[in-house]
């Protein structure tokens, strides 16, 4: 007996414990009585779809994509500001030169790969703290429980909403506020 | 002319006599016009009906479609009797109003990135990338598209500006899963393809960027190159993997638009695929 087969044996026992638990409960069906696709949701989505697709052409008639000078190696570095998506990873980027920075010795694995030093500096910093905010989103299933709302389950909400508060700070109010 | 006229036609003669000898063989050994004659027996049918069966049963007599059929009616079934009842289902809750409007926000994400793909299409039928020389063909197709191209301005502008649309509402969106408790059991998965497809998103965002190859693009190609290489011990090696070389290289823009045209797309399509089919499969977590 391989692990394949082990692996078919207990899905199987599995699958018949499953099925004995479940003629307790044969009678429950799925019924629908929430809202309906057709025509509510139909009705909802055109008329929001076709807004936003002439809110778009409007914008496309009246603000011309930017399209700047042609890419040169040689000359001093510009102003850049990133889109506004990514401006949260920016912030952390400038927030990271006030930071501290040293140096870390990396071992014989350094050795291995050629970099026997590790800078910590700002780059490292940013690409770091951007990590926080986009891994902690893998988190909240973890968390368990089941669905509410955010009047039964206020602390969720306020998590979410100090969330949101710290990334408005430092795609925005950071920005306006260095040097 | 008339070459293309006659091959035209033989082409359409012999379509129709291969359609004709299939169904002439099929006469002999199915007895589809049986099946056909006693569905339609059942109850008054429209056109539409009418050809959807004519095409079903086409589709079942070569394919034997019963066997898929079954199966996936009860796959369908059955997985929609494990499915907790929601909220709505529970205490039969007939009009739901709150939060309502915010439902249709993956709806649109989703329609962006079919305008995307669209005129992303048209688009790189006439992008040339590569970052050789100054200006770069990168650079001078822009400008053509910008200047000369019929309605280039217009496709490149509806394509920059459904970019903002779509990251707005995948932002909006995954804010109302939160905000609804919607992300919780049974729906922990498909809250992770969420998170996935937002970072994947973002990334969509910024190798677009990076495309015109202007000056814009060079310094936010910088930071991004500067970012990669600040990783401890595989920095480079990401480096070399997003920009080709760890430092930037006219083989940059080329780099960026494999990603953003080819690899992107593929597991964006893929991941958006799953992630609606499990929302069918599971039903919508409505608020309560």
């Amino acid at each position: 007996m391989g692990l394949i087969d082990n692996f078919g044996r207990v899905a199987s026992l599995y699958m018949e414990e499953k099925e004995q638990l479940q003629k307790a409960e044969e009678k429950r069906k799925r019924t629908r009585t929430g809202h309906g696709f057709w025509p509510h949701e139909v009705l909802r989505d055109s008329i929001i779809f076709a807004s936003m697709i002439s809110i778009l052409l409007f914008y496309a008639w009246l603000i011309p994509p930017p399209l700047h000078g042609a890419a040169d190696p040689y000359a001093q570095a510009g102003f850049v500001f990133p889109d506004w998506y990514v401006l949260f990873s920016y912030g952390y980027l400038r927030w990271g030169e006030y930071l501290p920075q040293f140096v870390v010795p990396t071992g014989f694995v350094g050795e291995i790969v050629g970099q026997p030093m590790f800078p910590w500096n700002a780059a490292w910093w940013g690409a770091a703290l951007t990590g926080i905010p986009v891994g902690i989103l893998a988190l909240p299933p973890f968390l368990g429980g089941r669905e509410k709302r955010p009047v039964e389950d206020p602390w969720f909400a306020a998590a979410g909403a100090v969330y949101l508060a710290h990334i408005w700070f430092i795609s925005v109010f950071l920005h306006q506020h260095l040097p | 002319m008339t070459t293309m006229f006659w091959v035209l036609w033989f082409f359409i003669v012999f379509l129709v006599l291969l359609v004709a000898f299939t169904l002439r063989k099929e006469n002999e050994e199915m007895p589809r016009r049986d099946i056909l004659r006693a569905v339609e027996s059942t109850g008054k049918m429209g056109v539409a009906e009418r050809s959807f069966l004519w095409v079903f049963s086409w589709l079942d007599t070569r394919f034997r479609l019963q066997d898929y059929w079954n199966m996936s009616k009860g796959a369908y079934y059955n997985m929609h009797r494990q499915m907790p009842l929601t909220h709505a289902e529970k205490y039969k809750l007939r009009i739901i109003w709150y939060w309502y409007p915010l439902y249709c926000l993956g709806g649109i994400s989703f329609l962006s990135f079919i305008i995307l793909v669209i005129t992303g299409t048209v688009l790189g039928i006439y992008y040339v990338p590569g970052g050789e020389g100054d200006p770069s063909p990168a650079y001078a197709s822009m400008q053509y598209i910008m200047t000369e191209l019929p309605f280039g301005y217009i496709l490149r502008a509806v394509h920059h500006w459904t970019t903002h649309f779509m990251v707005a509402s995948v932002f909006l969106h995954m804010c109302r899963v939160y905000f609804t408790g919607a992300y919780r059991n049974p729906r922990e998965l498909n809250w992770l393809i969420g998170v996935a497809l937002m970072a994947l998103t973002i990334v969509f965002g910024y190798s677009g960027y990076l495309l015109p190859w202007d000056s814009l693009a060079y310094g936010a190609a910088i930071i991004g190159i500067n970012l990669a290489n600040s990783s401890p011990l595989v920095g480079k090696y990401i480096a070399t993997l997003l920009f080709s070389g760890s430092e930037l290289t006219p083989l940059t823009v080329t780099r960026m638009y494999f990603i953003h045209v080819f690899i992107l797309p593929v597991i964006v399509t893929t991941l958006i695929i799953i992630h609606l089919f499990i929302v069918w499969v599971q039903g919508i977590a409505e608020p309560h």
